[in-house]
């Protein structure tokens, strides 16, 4: 469900825009990382397992295919079994797989995922194990997988990315707005005048606060081995949120709270604004055809949020040697430039590679999609990666259902907060 | 009079004995142990006595739980036990055509509840054709957002788990109306009883065995519904979770690399409880009075293998005294 | 179809003239009048309708073209450019062929085992006297009040001890056979009279040849609705092979499902697709057996 939303709908562009700002570098040069990353070792053999999460299908299994074979073809006696899991489970599957000690030799995971499971001494610290290829990186991801009190680094940044803002600028000009706002305060602001201009049939907000909004407005989100998120500045941010809410700002929809049901409303028409990654540009494309002529998309409201994906070698693995050189070659200058190219709008996780965007950018793109992308680059320096990797997905759940009653005005926003912070504080 | 040696009835049972013992029995120990724990993936387990039980009653969502799985108990258990038995009785006709009806009455039952419920999802959607049909005839001037609003959601579900089972309790039915004797009916109607009455007085009285069991079956099955919620409401539970069933709840703490075993079993060992009433409460009134005979019938047969034995035994005696 | 021999007027001649309603005056009350019957058919439509239209609607939604409305009212239900793309993209996605084929594989091993195992069992219950056997009946009756989705992680355990995980194997063994249906063959079996099974031991029938050649006969219709359970169950079950298959390319037909809706959780006709095609095989095999079924059902099965 995550990495769904990462790849389809919210942080792709990242990656290309800042490798367009880095350099002018025009040709399509061959990197030269490539090599340098895989052991010069001939000596590897046997098989070995590599799992990724929601990547099978038209667009991505021909990257994957290509990519084991022409690794076995440089490595002759090697296997590679490359799995997919599907998005739905994905935890389940991993907690299952570590729990009987399967975890597959390379296995793809987000930051929470690897903070719980090198937590669980299931990972291989690569920093230790190849003190030479970790220097490759891009310093922002290795910070997604370096965790408060457990020292190393357990992962291969391999894609980044970001969110951006979008708007149907047709709504808004029904709403009396003619420029989409600049600032999270008047975005608020505008979300109310648009609501009381049309009665609430336009509505601005297509999503519940979270943990970005809290932190965007100053508030300590976590802090000292604490979540802390229940102060007066949170309590007042909420409230402006329930306030919205009651004067149909924001649909009933969005009251679930799950994943991308904020740009399913926007594709959809029910809401004028939406956070998405790049590719939405493209889902829009396919999706909502007619809607596209209205869609502007401007930088993210407030600081934006850093994704990271990266490639995690297990402790247990039997094949320890080809699982690092496997790990190390997927995720190296020329197949990280190759899988961003396809997944439009998301930055590779090596610096050699960044420096030369153009070998990543789609020229065939829609005018949308390249100025989503620019943006994406832009906005990439300034993202922040998630600093509470113990803020797990059934706290995100438990804090958005807490929220969700305090907008229908069942219990009220302080005791929301409250309630949250002591649920995540006893979960840890 | 049976010509068994001892162990053919064992051997004919094993296989089955064996397999509840081992998936389901042990499993179920194992839950009850894992309750008075703090166990989590990965994670070494420490005993922790009745914590999980005293935290799980100061957990609001617990009684959310249970207020959605009572709402769906008390209103599925009606529509279930009287809605099959008419489609039964409609269907238990020789007209032409019938075994068409009946046949796709149970089409439902067969299909799985995972793709019956995205079925759902998209007719109550706040743009799905349920909307579009009110729209239409001018009921709603805008779409009602049926899947995000605590008991909306609910009666989805319901109206999902009812449209779901009508064919599967039809059949039940269909089965106890063969026993309904017909001379009965007629003597009713000689009588000058009209259907109307005669449903009461004859029917009914003679399915209630079966309708009391089909009450208990639906009670529990709603105690444990999980998949039509889950579906309907991408997982959430609705706004607040407010919809989320018990089962809905022990999947949502249990799962994940920081799932909490221990609470979860906790749970669940509430639910086996819950759930054992209605059916010991149905065991008692069908069968308690045959499993008294079969217990007396076996004090009975052991007594006389007992007698059987100590003959022979003596005649033996004598056989080998002479 | 609408004829049995024990209806009132069964002598040939009569049966030409026979109307399937009762005309006034009739004595035969079993018959319904005229009027009842087309009220009759009013209602059975009226179900028709309710029961098949979601299914109906699925299955014209995967037939539509990428520009046509799904959600519509009046709901169009035939595709103005039918298409059978979203099949092809299924296909593509997903080896569909090779998970239907798991899965039939599966419910063929669980009909086979549930239907020997479960006869096996009843008969022994219903039809021989052993001590012991009310300890059994409660073993068999407490299980069905166990919650099968919460003791998934112990049962994962168990079927990883015997070596069965990530195999069909492991997802067949649970449900190999269940406690409800050697309840199930245990009510067909105390139906037979008792006067045949002593004949047949007077006769020298061993407790193997009674099964076969006694009490099988009469016990068949049963068994066809255990299997049908059986079949039904193992097809439609997803969580169970979700968490003991780790290898994709072995899953079972619902777990591959979930690609569709991960991957193209924005097209709704693929995913209608999808389910047609989980759907489809499931409704033949009962239509195509449904008249064993209702017959086992009539036997006498399922009641209290």
């Amino acid at each position: 469900m995550h990495r769904h939303r990462y790849l389809m709908t919210s942080a792709a562009a990242v990656g290309a825009a800042l490798a367009l700002s880095l350099s002018g570098c025009t040709g399509g040069a061959p990197t030269t990382g490539g090599d340098s990353q895989t052991p010069a070792s001939g000596e590897l053999s046997g098989s070995i397992t590599f799992q990724t999460w929601s990547l099978k299908g038209d667009k991505f299994t021909p990257y994957f295919e290509k990519l084991v074979s022409s690794f076995q073809e440089a490595h002759p006696g090697t296997t590679i079994n490359w799995i997919d899991q599907p998005g739905d489970g994905y935890e389940d599957k991993l907690q299952q797989q570590a729990g009987s000690g399967e975890l597959p030799d390379v296995v793809n995971l987000s930051d929470t995922y690897a903070y719980t499971l090198a937590k669980a001494g299931q990972l291989v610290d690569l920093a230790t194990a190849d003190t030479k290829a970790i220097k490759l990186y891009v310093p922002g991801g290795l910070a997604g997988y370096t965790f408060e009190g457990l020292s190393g680094t357990w992962s291969y940044p391999w894609y980044l990315g970001t969110d951006l803002s979008w708007w149907n600028t047709e709504q808004l000009k029904k709403a009396g707005l003619d420029k989409p706002p600049a600032t999270n305060d008047e975005w608020l602001a505008d979300a109310m005048t648009a609501a009381k201009a049309s009665n609430g049939e336009i509505r601005l907000i297509s999503s519940m606060p979270d943990q970005g909004t809290f932190e965007d407005a100053g508030v300590t989100f976590y802090k000292d081995g604490k979540f802390v998120f229940n102060t007066d500045k949170a309590v007042e941010t909420l409230q402006k949120y329930v306030d919205l809410y009651k004067a149909g700002a924001m649909p009933p929809d969005a009251l679930n709270g799950d994943y991308a049901g904020n740009t399913a409303l926007f594709t959809q028409d029910k809401v004028a604004f939406t956070t998405g990654s790049s590719s939405l540009a493209n889902q829009l494309a396919t999706d909502a055809p007619s809607l596209v002529a209205n869609v502007d998309v401007t930088k993210r409201l407030g600081v934006p949020p850093l994704f990271v994906q990266g490639l995690s070698v297990a402790k247990d693995s039997k094949n320890m040697p080809l699982a690092m050189a496997f790990a190390q070659y997927a995720t190296n200058d020329e197949n990280q430039t190759a899988f961003v190219k396809l997944a439009q709008g998301f930055l590779p996780g090596t610096i050699a590679a960044n420096e030369n965007p153009s070998a990543f950018i789609d020229t065939n793109a829609s005018p949308l999609m390249k100025k989503a992308v620019g943006l994406a680059a832009e906005e990439m320096k300034a993202a922040r990666p998630n600093q509470a990797t113990k803020y797990t997905d059934a706290m995100k759940k438990y804090l958005a259902q807490q929220l969700a009653l305090a907008m229908q005005g069942q219990i009220s926003a302080k005791d929301a907060l409250d309630k949250a912070v002591d649920f995540c504080n006893e979960n840890m | 009079m049976r010509a068994n040696r001892w162990f053919t009835p064992w051997l004919l049972l094993g296989p089955a004995i064996i397999w509840v013992l081992v998936f389901s029995i042990w499993p179920f120990l194992n839950t009850v142990v894992l309750a008075f724990t703090n166990a989590r993936p990965l994670q070494a387990a420490q005993f922790v006595g009745g914590d999980n039980f005293v935290r799980l009653f100061g957990d609001d969502r617990f009684v959310y739980a249970l207020q959605t799985c009572a709402v769906y108990v008390v209103v599925c258990i009606p529509l279930l036990t009287f809605l099959p038995l008419l489609i039964a009785l409609l269907v238990n006709s020789r007209i032409p055509g019938i075994g068409f009806f009946r046949t796709t009455f149970y089409f439902p039952v067969v299909a799985s509840a995972v793709v019956v419920a995205i079925i759902w999802k998209w007719l109550f959607d706040s743009s799905g054709v349920v909307n579009e049909a009110l729209a239409w005839m001018g009921l709603l001037d805008r779409p009602y957002a049926f899947l995000v609003h605590r008991w909306s959601l609910t009666f989805c579900a319901i109206g999902l788990t009812v449209w779901k089972g009508l064919g599967y309790y039809m059949v039940v039915y269909l089965a106890a109306l063969g026993n309904v004797s017909h001379e009965l009916h007629e003597a009713a109607a000689l009588d000058g009883a009209g259907r109307w009455s005669r449903f009461w007085v004859v029917t009914v009285p003679g399915v209630r065995g079966g309708m009391l069991l089909i009450a208990a079956l639906i009670g529990v099955s709603a105690m444990r519904v999980f998949s039509e919620i889950y579906v309907l409401s991408n997982g959430t539970g609705g706004p607040g979770g407010q919809s989320m069933t018990v089962v809905m709840m022990i999947q949502a703490v249990g799962k994940g690399l920081n799932g909490q075993l221990g609470y979860a079993s906790a749970i669940s060992v509430i639910l086996f409880l819950v759930t054992l009433w209605p059916l010991l409460l149905v065991a008692l009134v069908n069968w308690g009075p045959q499993l008294g005979a079969m217990r007396r019938q076996q004090r009975a047969s052991v007594e006389a293998n007992r007698l059987l034995k100590r003959g022979q035994a003596a005649r033996r005696q004598v056989v080998t005294t002479r | 179809m609408t004829r049995t021999p024990t209806d009132s007027s069964s002598s040939p001649t009569m049966r030409l003239f026979n109307r399937p309603w009762r005309q006034r005056g009739s004595s035969d009350m079993f018959k319904p009048t005229m009027s009842v019957m087309i009220l009759q058919y009013v209602l059975l439509v009226v179900l028709l309708l309710i029961t098949v239209f979601p299914f109906v609607w699925q299955l014209s939604t995967s037939l539509k073209g990428a520009g046509e409305d799904i959600y519509v009212f009046p709901p169009r239900l035939i595709p103005q450019a039918p298409t059978l793309e979203h099949y092809a993209t299924v296909a593509r996605t997903i080896p569909i062929l090779s998970y239907a084929w798991h899965s039939a594989l599966v419910a063929a091993a669980q009909v086979v085992s549930n239907v020997v195992l479960a006869t096996m069992g009843g008969y022994a219950l219903a039809l021989m006297r052993f001590r012991g056997k009310a300890i059994v009946m409660g073993l068999l009756l407490s299980t069905m009040l166990l919650p099968g989705e919460v003791t998934l992680t112990s049962q994962y355990l168990t079927v990883k001890a015997l070596g069965f995980q990530n195999s069909l194997v492991g997802v067949f063994l649970p449900g190999a056979v269940g406690a409800m249906n050697v309840l199930l063959m245990w009510t067909a079996c105390r139906m037979m009279p008792e006067s045949i099974l002593d004949a047949a031991v007077i006769d020298g029938a061993n407790a193997w040849q009674r099964l076969r050649y006694v009490v099988w006969p009469n016990i068949r219709g049963m068994a066809s609705v255990v299997a049908l359970f059986s079949f039904i169950g193992a097809w439609d079950d997803f969580l169970w092979p979700l968490v003991v298959l780790s290898e994709p390319a072995k899953y079972t037909l619902t777990v591959g499902m979930q690609y569709l809706s991960s991957n193209f959780g924005s097209n709704p006709r693929v995913v209608a697709a999808g389910t047609m095609i989980s759907l489809i095989p499931i409704i033949i095999l009962f239509a195509a057996f449904q008249r064993f079924f209702f017959q086992g059902v009539q036997e006498g099965g399922v009641k209290g």
